[in-house]
Parts: C-alpha cells; sequence; structure tokens
C-alpha cells in the first residue's frame, strides 16, 4: 500500500518537473544544456533495491505515457522508452553494487544519452522528422546528458525522500 | 514467489514494453495505412489524449503566464521609463520646431519688408488678470540701436511700436493699448482712419474710426497701416473689422478691430529699423 502511494506521488512530482522542464525550456532557454527530468526519476527507481520491478515498470510506464501526452510527441514514444530504461537502470542495479552520487550522474549520463540516442532514432522513422545532422545530434545529446546528470542526485534523493520504502532490501 | 506469480509478473512487464510499442507503431504509420488494430488503438487513444492535452495545455499555460508576466512587468517598467524620456524629448523637440518654424515665417517676413529688420525674441509679458497680454519687453535693446517708435511686426501683422529702450531690453507698445494710435486704411474701398486701444483687459480689441461717415465697410474687412505720417510702413496687416457703429449723421463712423496678432503666443518679432519705406509686405 506503501509502495502503490509512494508511485501515486512519483508520478506526480514527474509531472511536476515536467511542467518546470518546459518553463525552464521556455523561459532560460539552456539549450542545447536542457535536462531531461523524467529519466532520473525513472533510473532512480531502477536502482532503488526497495521498489518491485513490476511497480517500478508501471510506474515508468505511467510517467512516460504522461511525458507522451503533455509534449505532443507520439504516442508510446516515451512510454515504450521510459519503460525501457526503467529495465535497463534496474539490471544495471541489479549487477552493480556500489552507490552514491558518482553513480547516480554516469548512469544518468550513459543512459541518458543511450535512450536521448533511441528517441531520435524512433522519432527518425516518423513524418517529417529527424532533420537533426550527425554533428548536432551527438552535441544535443552529450549536452543534454551532461545538464541532467548535474540534476540527476536531486531527483535521486527526491525519489529517497517521497518513498523511504524504496531504499529498504527486499526480504 | 511462487511460479504462476513470477509466469504472471513476466507477462504484465512484457505487456508493459509491447503496449507502448504497439501504440507507437500504430502512431507513426501513414494514417491511410492504418489497420483494424491501429484505428481501434487510436480510437481508444485518441480522447483521453485530447482530455490530458486540454489539462496540460491549462496547467502549463498558467505556470508560463505567470512566468512570463513577471517579465512583463520589469518590461513594463522599462518601457514607461523609456515611454516618459522620449514624451519629455518630444515636448523639447515639438518647442524646438515651434520656433524655427516662427524664425521661418519672420525671415520670410523680413525678405517680403523693404525694409532693414532686427530679429528680437520676447522675454517677458505683462499679463492682466483675465490672462491678456498687455505689454511686452524684447531682448534687444538700446546697445542693438533700437529706438522709440520703431515698428514691431510679427508674422501675422503688426504688433504695436517700441515704447522705451535700455541697455539690452526694449519694451513694446501694443496696439490694443489705449496710448497706441495708428493710421490705417480698410478694406477694398480703401476707407481710411484711425485706430487706437481699447485698453480692455479681458479681450483683444481696437477701436477704428473712419474719416468718412458714408465709408462702406463691413465686418471682416482687413485693416491694414497707412503709411501716413511714415510712422509705419504702409499695408501691414493690423486685423479685421470685427463691429460697426450704427451709422449716424455726425462726421465720423467707428467701429471696433480685432487684431490679427495674437499676442499671447508671440515669441519672436521684428523691428523695423530703418525709416519705413513703401511696403505691400503683409
Amino acid at each position: 500500500m506503501h509502495g502503490a502511494r509512494g508511485s501515486i506521488i512519483i508520478v506526480l512530482v514527474a509531472f511536476a518537473m515536467l511542467l518546470a522542464q518546459s518553463v525552464f525550456s521556455r523561459v532560460l532557454a539552456p539549450y542545447p544544456f536542457s535536462p531531461y527530468l523524467g529519466l532520473p526519476l525513472v533510473f532512480a527507481l531502477g536502482t532503488a533495491p526497495g521498489v518491485k520491478v513490476l511497480r517500478g515498470a508501471a510506474t515508468a510506464f505511467t510517467i512516460g505515457y504522461l511525458y507522451d501526452l503533455f509534449t505532443a510527441n507520439p504516442l508510446g514514444l516515451h512510454t515504450f522508452v521510459f519503460v525501457v530504461g526503467y529495465l535497463t537502470a534496474w539490471l544495471v542495479g541489479y549487477l552493480l553494487t556500489f552507490r552514491g552520487i558518482a553513480f547516480e550522474m554516469v548512469l544518468t549520463f550513459a543512459l541518458t544519452v543511450l535512450l536521448g540516442g533511441l528517441l531520435e532514432l524512433i522519432r527518425g522513422f516518423t513524418p517529417g522528422g529527424m532533420s537533426w545532422s550527425g554533428v548536432t545530434l551527438a552535441i544535443a545529446l552529450f549536452a543534454s546528458a551532461f545538464a541532467t546528470a548535474l540534476v540527476a542526485p536531486i531527483v535521486f534523493a527526491v525519489v529517497r525522500w517521497i518513498d523511504p520504502e524504496s531504499e529498504r532490501a527486499p526480504t | 514467489m511462487n511460479y504462476f506469480q513470477t509466469i504472471r509478473d513476466a507477462v504484465i512487464l512484457l505487456a508493459l514494453v509491447i503496449i507502448p510499442a504497439v501504440f507507437l507503431r500504430a502512431n507513426l504509420r501513414d494514417p491511410s495505412e492504418l489497420s483494424w488494430l491501429d484505428r481501434a488503438l487510436l480510437q481508444v487513444s485518441g480522447p483521453v489524449q485530447y482530455v490530458a492535452e486540454w489539462a496540460a495545455d491549462g496547467a502549463t499555460s498558467v505556470i508560463e503566464d505567470y512566468v512570463y508576466l513577471v517579465d512583463v512587468n520589469s518590461d513594463n517598467d522599462q518601457l514607461r521609463a523609456e515611454n516618459n524620456r522620449l514624451r519629455r524629448e518630444m515636448r523639447v523637440s515639438r518647442g524646438d520646431a515651434q520656433r524655427v518654424h516662427e524664425l521661418e515665417s519672420l525671415l520670410g517676413l523680413r525678405e517680403r519688408l523693404a525694409t532693414e529688420t532686427m530679429t528680437a525674441r520676447v522675454i517677458a509679458k505683462g499679463i492682466s488678470p483675465s490672462f491678456r497680454v498687455v505689454r511686452l519687453a524684447v531682448d534687444q535693446g538700446e546697445q542693438a540701436g533700437l529706438r522709440a517708435g520703431m515698428p514691431v511686426v510679427a508674422n501675422e501683422g503688426l504688433v504695436g511700436q517700441v515704447r522705451r529702450v535700455s541697455g539690452r531690453f526694449a519694451d513694446v507698445l501694443l496696439t490694443i493699448d489705449p496710448e497706441s494710435r495708428v493710421d490705417v486704411v480698410v478694406g477694398e474701398g480703401r476707407a481710411r482712419g484711425r485706430i487706437e486701444g481699447i485698453g480692455e483687459r479681458s479681450r483683444y480689441r481696437c477701436r477704428i474710426q473712419f474719416d468718412r461717415a458714408d465709408d462702406q465697410v463691413a465686418v471682416g474687412d482687413e485693416v491694414f497701416t497707412s503709411g501716413l505720417g511714415k510712422k509705419f510702413p504702409a499695408s501691414i496687416l493690423i486685423g479685421y473689422v470685427s463691429k460697426i457703429g450704427e451709422q449716424e449723421f455726425g462726421l465720423h463712423q467707428e467701429g471696433e478691430v480685432t487684431p490679427s496678432v495674437d499676442f499671447t503666443r508671440l515669441d519672436e518679432v521684428l523691428i523695423l529699423t530703418s525709416g519705413p519705406k513703401d511696403s505691400d509686405a503683409l
């Protein structure tokens, strides 16, 4: 029950972050250093030992679906990428035992580059999509991943604060 | 966790990956190539998407409007300050333009007058309690060669004459002053007469006395200097007949003249410094 409530709050936080990201991008125009606030939220769920895989994947699914709805992207794009991102983070967290701020930042950076690339690849199949050149795309991906990695420890801390159960290893 | 639970979780996990992929596939395809499954998926997702987007647009616009309003406030302050500065500059520019216009008019007048002139700036106006100008002072005086009696004109017509001079200043006797007397001709009939100031402090008026009682004059006729007595050059406009007295048996006919010069707005004048020559300037 606690876990479900935590997931709902995390989804609401994701929505708030989405709005913050939109406002932040429009007002400050930090391009290409635009942080992707939804992804570290999913990675935090994936690496949290107390979050069951099913619950984490469902939460990632909901967050991704919200992103699709609110960013006018093809429905399913973020949903698919976020679920894949969650499962990847879960696998990494399962294989690696060390944690900490450096882990959170490196994991976020690497997975954001990969998933950002996947997003752009899928977008490339949409009519009129993928108008980037290779260099521009690489700059945008790495800059965005760098900015996301910088804010990742805060997002991980927010998830731990919202759902303390997530840090408790399953018995 | 038993075997069935593991299978169930795996199936749900798989569904969580496959469902968005199917949605995505349906959304990425050309609408003309939709299968029945695609159409069904879009039918289900469409209304949900519409409602969610409507809510998101509302929430986002409220937040963004607030954030932008913060900028709008500072922009407003800047624009207000800039607007005030531009208004001040515009007032100064208007004043300059007005002065240039007056000077250009005076320059044209000077060229039309067949006499030597001197430009002078009005530096003081004696104002009556009813806000009428009853006295003028100009910034040229004895040092500039002015003498009492020199005619003073503006672009609109005769202002008066120099009453007295001091070192750098001169007082001007206006045509509306009771001490002022000017020989005139009126209208096309060239009726002769003489005007003198009434000295009314609430309006600009002169009394006109025609030499003959049977002169044909009408309200609105122009009144010019006659040049008689060589005090003022001939044909300088003084004003317009505004009232004709009842014609009685007698030697004279009287009326009133409204000066063509608005003494309230005078800023620059010309002083005719050489002796009056024949002029049809005004």
